[in-house]
């Protein structure tokens, strides 16, 4: 029993007949100064562990954030640079993110059909100013 | 704060932070706020550029009421809908909201409560920017990837670290095969099981 898989033009789909199962997006890279941003993120505590990146391991640290979460991604960075002083500077670069959704209809459970989205996000790169 | 009500509220604007010539006062600046249309904003941009094409060579965005998402979104719909390529500098800056609270009552002082949110600024130039300002927040609309990104199109699966956490596991697991007192093995169990078994057959068995 084959799995049909078909990608679907139209964003609109019956959300009475389908489920659709959000994949999460892909992350650029898994190293621990690289820090994402959701809407979830308690800023307070994570700005204090990226403060011990910062102070212990790492020269620099990367803020991502995606669609709706990318003010809270700045809000993040302004808060860092705030306690770093002067000692820490920041470049800022945008750019559109894939994201993939899997519309499974609840009828034929083997009839799956994939959408694409694309989603806005800020990186920012904080790091050590040379002194 | 129930005794408390507003007094009064105040914005402290950030200046533009680019250098000149793009913070001058006759520059295109494009207020992008959370009510924004797209179509509205970058219709009115493309028309600037298509005007005097000698002339009108780059627009600054501008975020109003922490409408950041919004004004990233605009310029990425605006890169792709624009045929050239279009050289983009983002800054961030922050706007300094205070608020006074007045004390209705008499005694407890009035309170100062000072909000910074964040404002981006985008320039969006159909030329290069000076060589002297060039930093990593400059990026051009045909760069495929992201300048600080260490992006690998290396499938990333979080199965392979806990196969390896699982081998550890295995190894560090006690053996404990010639020890007698130990619990026994399902399959041990198994075994005594069906050997029990066995010898009950042959008992209840009317042979004997």
């Amino acid at each position: 029993m084959a799995i049909r898989m078909t990608t679907t033009p139209s964003k609109r789909f019956d959300e009475k007949t389908n489920e659709i199962k959000r994949r999460p997006p892909v992350k650029p890279s898994t190293d621990p100064n690289h820090i994402y941003i959701t809407r979830k993120t308690n800023i307070e505590s994570q700005v204090k562990s990226a403060e011990t990146v910062l102070n212990n391991s790492f020269d620099e640290v990367f803020i991502h954030g995606l669609g709706a979460s990318i003010n809270k991604a700045l809000v993040f960075a302004l808060e860092l640079e705030r306690r770093f002083g002067g000692s820490v500077q920041s470049d800022i670069q945008t750019s559109t993110v894939q994201c993939t959704d899997d519309i499974v209809s609840l009828g034929e459970l083997e009839q799956t059909e994939t959408r694409h989205r694309y989603i806005s996000a800020v990186h920012v790169h904080l790091y050590r100013a040379a002194s | 704060m129930d005794n408390y009500v507003i007094l009064g509220e105040t914005n402290e604007e950030p200046q533009n932070p680019f250098p000149a010539p793009f913070n001058s006062e006759d520059v295109k600046v494009m207020l992008v706020s959370k009510s924004s249309k797209f179509s509205k904003i970058n219709g009115h941009v493309l028309e600037y550029f298509k005007e005097n094409p000698e002339k009108n060579r780059f627009v600054v965005f501008k975020s109003v009421n922490e409408a950041t998402e919004k004004v990233i979104s605009c310029v990425e719909v605006l890169k792709q809908q624009f045929e050239e390529p279009l050289y983009q500098w983002t800054r961030m800056a922050c706007i300094k909201r205070i608020v006074l609270w007045k004390c209705e009552q008499e005694g407890p002082r009035d309170i100062r409560v000072t909000v910074e949110v964040p404002v981006i600024f985008i320039v969006v130039s159909r030329d290069p920017f000076p060589g002297e300002h060039s930093c990593m927040s400059m990026q051009c609309s045909s760069d495929k990837e992201s300048a600080f990104l260490p992006f690998t199109n290396a499938p990333r699966s979080s199965a392979g670290k806990s196969d390896n956490k699982n081998q550890e596991r295995k190894k560090n697991r006690k053996t404990n095969d010639n020890n007698k007192w130990s619990k026994p093995s399902s399959e041990q169990r198994k075994k005594e099981h069906k050997e029990r078994n066995q010898l009950l057959k042959e008992i209840e068995s009317p042979n004997h």
